[in-house]
């Protein structure tokens, strides 16, 4: 085909496309949709990705450190003790685009040449740390008796600002940052802080230790001072008989200006010990201390990248800070040289991002197999909106040929007006669905949205779009060309045939039936529970997906049976009489079948959607009140009691915007001690609640073994055990059964039909002449609410009050751990309450920590859950097949009415009226769209009952590799309301469709639609 | 020629009276119908003829309330119509006048039988007297043993007999054919206009019937013919 004419072509497509709108609209829709599900899943995806990267780095202080390539006495021209000259370094770094800070920090644990081989060792067993104890100002160093060494982080001048100072000034919960002026300051952990009661404003005395030098075991025998002005030095011995000498010096009247609140850096190891250290700044020192540290190899220089400039994929990101690597320090042939000082460059970042990759592979798998419903309806709707489109050119193709139009000809003009819909409806597809990423990533629960503090490019990659294309647009041509071909091959008598029965493909069926079958048992065995296997597993995971496709396939066959339904139902009514001849039976009217189809398609995800949404966000909810246990969660350092737990919340409460919102309600405390058990010579960890705990604590049916009610016992004399003291108390605990409880600690519990149902408790532990009381067992716990880190809820067992106090003598006692029900967390104020609440709580120095139920909720909502990116997903598979329905729904009936148009053109010449015509296109249409609606809700219940079992796997996976210790399960909920509004909405919305394409329908100019053949 | 047939005491069954059509093509106007005047009496079988594009289909389609006039009036019986629109008229279409095209225009999932029956139910006879009735009909325009055959198992005459049996099936007074034998061969042309003649002169349901056509010889066997060109209608 020559050039001019593959224009012609181009441009008569152009025409024949815009003219018959409905048919263009057809095509544009199915291949806008789909294009809209890949681009947004695929940038989603990426997305997701740059978070999880971003939280994994996001409380790490120092994206790298430099340090010096040789170790002292080791080619000493490529080391430097000065100072100045190792920062300048640092001047050197930061013309660099991608370096945003430089400074010298003193915390490194030294290399010393005297024990080369063990460096590694010590440094590990972290020995060789700068430490300070600090004490109070009438106290001086040698009248220590309890001396407590804390790390401690030297920074450099130019530490203090910039973005290293910020990484630690954005922690400060009370107080301040250093600033220029500063001078004898330190700034506090909070824990530290409350463990020893200093409050900003304070001033302290300070010990601070280095070690100066390390020897092999026997090699020394006295450390001597560095200086005559410094402190002692003396001998530590490591467990692998390494010596260090430490050096101590005095730091006196020091002003506490701030206490910031570590990290909580559950599972990240690296960099962790700097998240938590005493802080002061060199201008506190006197020089020829700095001067000691740096020539003791105390010193690095700290590094802060500029993280916009990371690339977005992991695989990207590694490569791009090799590079940065190697260009900074150079390669082993070839060393970086600074004024003759050769560096080691120790990134901080890499490795996190290494144990990432995984994590983001399963993130993105789980996510791709929960869209592949959505992704299968986009291309359905493609599939059948084209095939429905270009059943309209079969006519119109044989009419060309009669009067000699070419194959070639007539392929090239449907497939040029096909091609240049496409490619309209793929850029603006494309688009859309990057720019809807930005929407779904900010989602933090079902259909709820709030704007994310991520840094976040969106967008794929070429290839990536590239494939979407080919996919799309190919999928789109090869359709055309295909059924062009068809037409082309039929008889033209046959071609002209306004509309062909369709014929059935016994062999696919079938295969829709047995794929029907599959799913209907993947239904029925996620609804009973059975253990794990590898059977039920396999079920788990092909089950929704063959429910879906066979059971869409096979309803729609049923939904096809409305119309002779509605005629059974109605025909000899008023409603009916008239028009019932002309209600088509089903299988003859194939585009309705079709409808039919994608009804049920879009429907049934649109129901799994919210089902499962709510579900997940319910999940979310239970995840945040396990952790928090309670509305808040009040850890003091200190047992108090609960007249101070109040008016220190009352007070707190009177600083927040919210009082009104916060009233205390219930306090509940729990108290943590060793206890004696008969017959066991370690004893057991127990937890005592007071006696108010059901109504504070977050007790959920799934957090004890035999539910709730079981939790009446507490008070007689009852207890619950995790599984590893339920083990080591030799318990007649029960193994949970049923997959709910995939990943519970009991799952595998190795039952005992001859175990222990009560036990011996004695108290106090270790004394000769113990209080001793048989308390009962009622059963496990799978994990306590707002059990504190430290805590392990396997390894304790619960009691209740009462039970303690008749091992106590009836005495009172102080808890340090408190819970408070303020409000219904369900409010709004009352959430935003509790985070302000959370801050002002934080701030009392006889506060360890707090957690609040509102943040909990956030930071799990925000990361899905159970299930990283969850959320998002749901939402998107809901508004796609929200709006697949629509769309579909709208382009379906414009289809079948324009195809009508001439049948409703003969009804009218032979006197229909309008509400006839109307009567008869409703009923049969609506028939249809009713069964489908309803048989699509049910396949969606189906659907979200056996997607269940696949969450529950997944979650179960996701908990592991986050080794979450709370591990709730996925029990399904039913939000009826939600569901039928938008069954609703959407019945509503395809009704008034109807009536619009009916009445446009019957308005068109009957001459001219009668005379056409 | 024959004479009119008196009927109920009524000699005229449709007058037209100065009807007026034009059709706006781009920014020009184009007038079709100009002051039309005609009537047709109860029984009696009216060709009309004239050139391509002299306006007879527009006619039939404003006569038949498939289109509004600009100007004029048509009465037929006691209904006087012109420039309502053709929802408006579906009570006269399913009344008063039947339409019988040169394509047969059946509703192509239902059978004879029921493409006729359907018109029937639409003006509210239940659904077995309907098909009873169609029955009748169809066996009276020779397609009694075709009753349960779908368009696509038809002739292109078998079909327009089915079309005819649906617009006699009413009872309606007047039957408007537009070009029926064109789509036909000779035979099938003559047995319909056999046909239309027998329905006109019948005595006992006499039904006026007014068929464009292009064919002399099936309009010299019409009771009258009336010739239009350049829109307006030429004594003949």
């Amino acid at each position: 085909m020559n050039l001019s004419r593959q224009i012609d072509n181009f441009f008569i497509g152009a025409r024949s496309a815009w003219l018959a709108k409905s048919r263009g609209l057809a095509v544009f829709s199915g291949v806008l949709l789909s294009t809209v599900v890949l681009s947004a899943i695929l940038s989603y995806s990426n997305a997701l990705g740059q978070v999880a990267m971003q939280e994994s780095i996001k409380d790490v202080l120092y994206d790298a450190l430099i340090t010096f390539k040789n170790e002292p006495g080791f080619q000493t021209e490529s080391r430097t003790n000065s100072i100045t000259q190792f920062s300048s370094i640092c001047n050197t770094l930061q013309s660099k685009p991608e370096i945003l800070d430089c400074s010298l920090v003193f915390f490194r644990q030294g290399i010393y040449p005297h024990l080369y081989d063990n460096q590694w060792e010590a440094q590990e067993k972290g020995i060789k740390n700068i430490l300070a104890d600090i004490y109070d100002t009438d106290t001086t160093a040698p009248e220590r008796t309890d001396i407590s060494w804390n790390k401690l982080l030297i920074l450099g001048s130019d530490a203090i600002d910039g973005q290293l100072g910020e990484a630690y000034s954005s922690k400060i919960v009370d107080g301040a940052w250093f600033d220029s002026a500063t001078d004898k300051e330190v700034v506090l952990p909070l824990e530290e802080a409350s463990k020893i009661n200093v409050r900003v404003g304070d001033k302290v005395n300070m010990t601070l230790s280095f070690v100066n030098d390390t020897y092999a075991e026997g090699k020394v025998g006295e450390c001597k001072s560095l200086h005559e002005n410094l402190g002692r030095s003396f001998i530590e011995t490591d467990d692998s008989g390494s010596v260090h000498c430490r050096q101590t010096t005095y730091l006196e009247e020091m002003s506490v200006i701030g206490i910031y609140q570590a990290a909580d850096v559950d599972g990240i190891d690296i960099d962790m010990e700097l998240q938590s250290r005493i802080i002061v700044n060199t201008n506190a020192l006197r020089n020829d201390l700095v001067n000691d540290l740096m020539a003791t190899d105390h010193g690095a220089l700290a590094l802060k990248i500029d993280r916009s400039l990371i690339p977005s994929t992991v695989g990207d990101a590694k490569k791009w800070l090799i590079d940065l690597e190697d260009s900074i320090q150079g390669t082993a042939s070839n060393p970086a040289k600074y004024s003759n000082i050769e560096i080691t460059y120790s990134d901080e970042i890499r490795d996190l991002l290494s144990g990432l990759t995984w994590f983001i592979v399963f993130i993105r798998i789980f996510d791709y197999v929960l869209m592949i419903p959505v992704i299968l309806l986009s291309l359905s709707v493609l599939i059948y909106g084209l095939n429905l489109a270009l059943e309209q050119r079969r006519a119109e193709v044989a009419i060309h040929r009669t009067y000699g139009g070419t194959s070639k000809a007539l392929l090239g003009l449907i497939l040029s007006e096909v091609f240049l819909v496409s490619i309209v409806a793929w850029v603006a597809g494309y688009f859309i669905g990057i720019f809807s990423a930005n929407f779904i990533i900010d989602a933090v629960g079902f259909m709820e949205f709030e704007s994310n503090e991520y840094d976040l490019r969106f967008g794929i990659s070429r290839i990536s779009a590239a494939v979407i294309f080919c996919i799309i647009v190919g999928l789109a041509m090869i359709i055309a060309w295909s059924k062009t071909k068809r037409f082309l091959s039929m008889e033209i008598e046959e071609a002209i045939l306004k509309e062909s029965k369709p014929k059935t493909n016994t062999i696919l069926l079938l295969i829709n039936i047995t794929l029907f079958a599959i799913g209907l048992t993947a239904l029925t065995v996620s609804m009973f529970k059975p253990d794990l296997n590898f059977t039920n597993g396999t079920l788990y995971i092909i089950g929704p997906f063959a429910l879906w496709i066979g059971g869409s396939i096979i309803l729609a066959k049923i939904s096809g049976f409305g119309p002779k339904f509605v005629a059974v139902l109605l025909g000899k009514t008023p409603i009916l009489s008239d028009v019932i001849i002309g209600i088509r039976s089903s299988g003859l009217n194939r585009s309705m079948n079709q409808l039919g189809l994608i009804v049920i398609l879009t429907i049934s995800i649109v129901t799994m959607a919210v089902f499962q949404g709510y579900t997940g966000s319910l999940v979310d909810k239970r995840s945040a009140s396990a952790s928090s246990g309670a509305d808040i969660q009040i850890i003091f350092s200190q047992p108090v009691s609960q007249l101070s737990v109040e008016t220190l919340l009352k007070s707190s409460i009177n600083k927040t915007k919210l009082s009104e919102t916060l009233q205390p309600s219930g306090f509940s405390s729990m108290y943590r001690d060793r206890f004696g058990v008969h017959g066991q010579r370690q004893g057991i960890e127990v937890l005592v609640l007071s006696a108010n705990h059901r109504n504070v604590l977050h007790w959920q049916d799934q957090t004890v073994q035999n539910g709730l009610d079981s939790l009446l016992e507490l008070p007689t004399l009852g207890f619950t055990s995790g599984v590893e003291a339920a083990k080591k108390l030799d318990l007649a605990a029960r193994p949970d059964t049923g997959f709910i409880n995939l990943g519970s600690p009991f799952e595998d519990f190795d039952y005992n039909d001859s175990g222990f149902d009560s036990i011996a408790l004695t108290y106090p532990y270790d004394t000769n002449n113990p209080q001793v009381v048989s308390i009962n067992y009622i059963g496990g716990h799978r994990w306590v609410p707002g059990a504190p880190q430290g805590i392990q809820a396997d390894e304790v067992v619960i009691i209740e009050e009462s039970t303690f106090r008749s091992l106590n003598n009836n005495n009172d006692y102080l808890a340090s751990y408190w819970f408070v029900e303020l409000c219904d967390e369900n409010n709004s104020k009352c959430r935003k309450g509790l985070g302000e609440l959370n801050s002002h709580l934080s701030n009392d120095v006889s506060v360890v920590s707090v957690r609040d139920w509102a943040t909990q909720y956030d930071e799990v909502s925000r990361m899905g859950g159970l299930i990283f990116g969850t959320p998002g997903i749901l939402s998107l598979q809901y508004i796609v097949a929200t709006f697949a329905t629509l769309a579909s729904s709208m382009v379906f009936l414009s289809l079948i009415l324009t195809r009508r148009k001439r049948e409703l053109a003969i009804l009218q010449s032979i006197g229909a009226s309008a509400g006839q015509l109307s009567r008869l296109v409703i009923f049969e249409i609506i028939s249809v769209f009713t069964f489908s609606l309803i048989l699509g809700g049910l396949l969606g219940l189906g659907l979200a009952q056996t997607f269940t079992g696949l969450f529950s796997m997944f979650g179960a996976a996701f908990q592991y590799i986050l080794q979450s210790q709370v591990l709730i399960a996925r029990e399904l909920v039913w939000p009826w309301p939600q569901v039928l509004l938008v069954n609703g909405l959407v019945f509503v919305l395809v009704w008034v469709a109807l009536m619009a394409t009916t009445l446009r329908a019957i308005r068109s100019d009957l001459p001219t639609v009668l005379k056409e053949e | 020629m024959k004479d009119t047939y008196m009927v109920n005491n009524v000699e005229i069954l449709l007058t037209a009276r100065n009807i007026n059509k034009s059709f706006k093509i781009g920014k020009n106007k184009l007038a079709v119908l100009n002051k039309v005047d005609l009537s047709i009496n109860p029984g009696e079988l009216v060709a009309l003829m004239g050139p391509s594009g002299s306006g007879k289909s527009t006619l039939l389609n404003i006569l038949g309330g498939l289109l509004k006039a600009d100007e004029g009036t048509v009465e037929i019986e006691d209904t006087v119509y012109g420039n309502q629109s053709p929802v408006q008229l579906n009570d006269l279409r399913r009344t008063k006048i039947g339409w019988i095209f040169q394509n047969p225009n059946l509703l192509d999932h239902l059978s004879a039988l029921d493409n006729v029956a359907f018109a029937l139910t639409l003006s509210g006879i239940k659904i077995n007297e309907a098909r009873d009735k169609a029955k009748i009909a169809l066996t009276s325009v020779g397609l009694g043993d075709r009753l349960n055959f779908y368009p696509h198992q038809l002739s292109g005459g078998q079909n327009q007999r089915v079309s005819i049996a649906r617009a006699i099936s009413g009872k309606r007074a007047l039957l408007l054919a537009d070009e029926p034998t064109g789509n036909l061969d000779t035979a099938s042309g003559q047995s319909i206009m056999k046909f239309f003649q027998g329905l006109c002169h019948d005595p006992l349901n006499p039904i006026s019937i007014l068929m464009v056509t292009h064919d002399p010889i099936l309009a010299s066997k019409a009771d009258r013919l009336f010739l239009l060109k350049e829109g307006q209608i030429i004594p003949n």
